[in-house]
């Protein structure tokens, strides 16, 4: 109490304090006034983004990346709020990077498998097969069918957010978690009192519990067409990856699932290369006709209207091939 | 821990490191259990209570990262702790030498196992590769202890101190455990000498007002600098210097190598002044460690003014040992460049640390050569002409500090030479101009100062700087808070 009282009584030594404090609030008060004024009609701000949540009609958490640690990777690895056991029972699971997830429509899906549970078990950051592998290890995830997009990413080792989170303890995961969540909750309420002074973020993702699907939010839409390429591979520089694909299958193989390669149209989708790695591991390939045409948000990942049309078209391959 | 047989990968890695920074939410409940117990144990603030609440405070800090590491800085402590005393104890030279050696070897041997092996073992294979040979086929790799560098050279500062009896050596391990471990300056500094430290120890620290507005002062000064400055401007730097086909020419490298600069000032400056301000809060006084470096005249004067409790620590503890301008002209030469590099080599285990080093050093034996910076006298414009050759020379040596090849870096160089502007967005240079600003500004005040045009600021003028900082750095408040200097 006496350090309390020093603190808010000045003895003649000192300086007033109300002098001070009175300059610093209203310093604070004209710099947040001239952020508002200058942000005013910006569409950068965040709350048009971040800040309203897309009502996903499930309960669902907002994908955080810091630059170093992803928020998805974490709560999958140690079953957050037990968001792994979402997906267990799934006879479907869809594995990949964010390519993967942002190319498969649910509606689509329910309306195609209406009594069979699906799940998009795909992670970003070019997260590699061997993360989900152990998620679906760990927890006892194992589906009839595995659909993999089957890129180069999928076949190389853990990223590097993967490969921290494998490391992780529960504690640290919980202690990391906390922070994300809480960091965020302070940043959005932030936000509603001082504006950001630089426009950082233009894309939001919230992630469903029950089908693991991301719901994209945009700042703004410009969209550019992708393809799947058929360039031709070097069967020798790719002989490591095909070593890794075919140890993948047989560990899904080996608890009676079934894995079935695709290709999800990007940048760096190669049907060669998807075609190879069939034939090294024997797992069927189901290629959606690319005569269609196909668009992106970031040059990357499918909008939802072509997530649309591919999720249709897979379905169409999937029965045609007699998979599904 | 995975000790495979040779032609394996040794993987010590496999330990996850938690982050503590000063930016984390973990960090502030710490601290403000911290400042309760600053307001409610004790009377004079010198009682055991407090002490023992600041020393668990400290290795909660440090354990946050990898438990396990503790026990690295409790064995270097110790091994610090008791030699100096068993120097004080013994008074034949020879084995006081021979403790001092063990404290040395100790604590510089691990440090060299924790941080450079990893790098050594990847430059032999390199090596051996270029000979033809293939690789050797292993690979060490380890998680790095926070701090260790500075915790290192604060306790190696104490045992050669007390060895050269300058200081008395403390009778209790819990004391100099607290001076080493004392958490706002664990991780990255500014590297405290035990003198600096101790004299603090009997000190009365009530709370007064005018020492907890400065701490408040320092740690907004420090968070605006790390989150707004520094954040922004290594989100323009990562960028450009990830793709380097948006950055071609004389003008976009030159602002590029210029937002690095400014970038690794605000990071590790702004990081230092919330150590400071965090210290004034509880109660003690950290060293300066940065004083306005970019007005330097000189590389020597540079070196004066940035990352000062480093430098203060390589010319007591290494240049003067060594002999410093005490042998002429080439042993004077050779202690400055031996001094450098050994400087570049502790910022990290990184072939452009060392080449940093080697620049600097090089460049401080041409300033001595030439005479540059030591002449009295000189006309304005030498001095004005000196200062934009230094400055250059800093901010062009910053490029191999931050190179991630030895092909990026010569094709930076390269492009320095052809000249042409070479910027794919002018927004984003304005962008940089304006995190700019406030560097330059606080250079400018300095400038000022040290030309008695300016006092020292009043409360008053820092409170309305600190409102001002305060709703930019909330503004600001985004997602990316690693602090450059944790990697050393």
């Amino acid at each position: 109490m006496h350090s309390l009282r020093r603190l808010f009584i000045s003895n003649s030594k000192e300086r007033s304090i109300g002098l001070p404090i009175a300059g610093a609030a209203l310093s604070f008060v004209a710099t947040v006034g001239l952020l508002w004024v200058w942000s005013k009609g910006s569409s950068g701000q965040n709350l048009d983004v971040l800040g309203n949540h897309p009502a996903t009609g499930s309960e669902d958490y907002s994908l955080v990346y810091d630059g170093q640690k992803a928020v998805d990777q974490h709560r999958y690895f140690h079953n957050d709020g037990g968001i792994a056991d979402f997906a267990r029972g799934a006879e479907v699971l869809f594995l990949g990077n964010s390519r993967m997830v942002c190319a498969i429509d649910f509606e689509v899906v329910a309306s195609e498998m209406p009594d069979r549970k699906v799940y998009n078990l795909g992670f970003g950051y070019d997260e590699a097969g061997d993360f989900a592998l152990e998620v679906i290890e760990r927890y006892g995830l194992w589906p009839e069918i595995a659909i993999v997009n089957c890129d180069e990413s999928f076949f190389r080792a853990p990223s590097a957010v993967g490969g921290e989170v494998m490391k992780s303890t529960h504690w640290a995961n919980a202690v990391e978690l906390w922070e994300f969540e809480t960091a965020w909750w302070l940043r959005r309420t932030l936000e509603r009192w001082v504006p950001k002074i630089a426009h950082r973020d233009n894309i939001a993702i919230w992630r469903r519990h029950d089908t693991g699907e991301w719901i994209v939010k945009l700042r703004r839409l410009e969209e550019s067409e992708v393809r799947v390429s058929s360039t031709a591979v070097d069967p020798e520089a790719l002989a490591p990856l095909a070593t890794n694909a075919l140890r993948f299958m047989e560990r899904m193989r080996e608890h009676g699932t079934k894995v079935v390669l695709t290709v999800v149209p990007s940048p760096t989708a190669n049907l060669r290369f998807a075609e190879f790695i069939s034939v090294r591991t024997g797992a069927p390939l189901v290629h959606v006709d690319s005569d269609l045409s196909f668009t992106s948000f970031d040059g990357d990942h499918l909008t939802q209207r072509s997530a649309r049309l591919f999720s249709a078209a897979l379905w169409r391959e999937l029965r045609a091939a007699a998979i599904l | 821990l995975d000790f495979g047989g040779f032609g394996e990968t040794f993987l010590i890695d496999s330990l996850r490191a938690l982050e503590m920074n000063f930016a984390s939410l973990s960090f502030l409940g710490l601290f403000l259990v911290v400042l309760a117990g600053r307001l409610v144990l004790g009377r004079q603030k010198k009682e055991p209570a407090y002490f023992f609440l600041l020393l668990v405070a400290s290795l909660v800090f440090y354990a946050w990262h990898i438990p396990a590491y503790l026990v690295l800085l409790l064995g270097v402590s110790g091994l610090c702790f008791y030699s100096a005393n068993r120097l004080t104890a013994d008074s034949a030279i020879r084995s006081r030498r021979c403790w001092l050696l063990v404290s040395l070897v100790g604590a510089l041997g691990t440090l060299a196992v924790f941080k450079y092996t990893g790098f050594v073992l990847r430059l032999v294979d390199q090596i051996w590769g270029l000979f033809g040979a293939g690789s050797l086929g292993f690979s060490i790799e380890i998680a790095l202890p926070i701090g260790i560098s500075f915790y290192t050279f604060q306790a190696l500062s104490y045992v050669i101190d007390v060895s050269r009896r300058q200081i008395e050596p403390r009778r209790a391990f819990r004391e100099f455990l607290l001076y080493v471990s004392f958490f706002p300056q664990l991780v990255a500094g500014p590297i405290v000498r035990a003198k600096d430290f101790f004299y603090q120890w009997n000190r009365r620290r009530g709370l007064r007002w005018v020492s907890f507005s400065e701490g408040i002062f320092q740690m907004i000064a420090g968070f605006f600098l790390k989150l707004v400055v520094a954040d922004g401007l290594g989100d323009l730097v990562d960028r450009y210097w990830g793709d380097r086909s948006l950055v071609t020419g004389f003008f976009g490298i030159g602002c590029l190598t210029l937002f690095f600069g400014m970038q690794i000032f605000a990071d590790f400056a702004g990081y230092s002044m919330i150590a400071r301000g965090l210290a004034y809060l509880l109660g003690f006084r950290l060293p300066l460690n940065f004083d306005a470096p970019y007005l330097s005249g000189s590389l020597q004067e540079f070196w004066r003014r940035w990352h000062i409790s480093l430098s203060s620590w390589l010319r007591d503890y290494l240049y003067i040992p060594l002999g410093g301008n005490r042998g002429g002209r080439m042993t004077t030469m050779r202690n400055v460049f031996l001094v450098m590099v050994l400087g570049g080599i502790w910022h990290g285990a990184g072939v452009g640390f060392v080449l940093w080093g080697v620049v600097h050093g090089l460049g401080l034996l041409l300033e001595k050569a030439l005479g540059i910076g030591t002449q009295k006298g000189t006309s304005v414009w030498n001095r004005i002409l000196w200062f934009l050759m230094t400055q250059s020379f800093v901010f062009l040596a910053w490029m191999f500090f931050r190179m991630e090849s030895g092909s990026q870096l010569l094709e930076m160089l390269r492009a320095l030479v052809v000249g042409g502007w070479g910027v794919e967005s002018l927004e984003h240079l304005v962008w940089g101009g304006l995190y700019v600003i406030p560097i330059l500004g606080l250079h400018l005040r300095r400038f000022g100062e040290l030309k008695g045009l300016l006092s020292q600021p009043s409360i008053l003028e820092k409170a309305i700087w600190a409102g001002v900082m305060l709703a930019l750095t909330l503004a600001a408040y985004a997602q990316s808070t690693a602090f450059i200097y944790f990697q050393f």
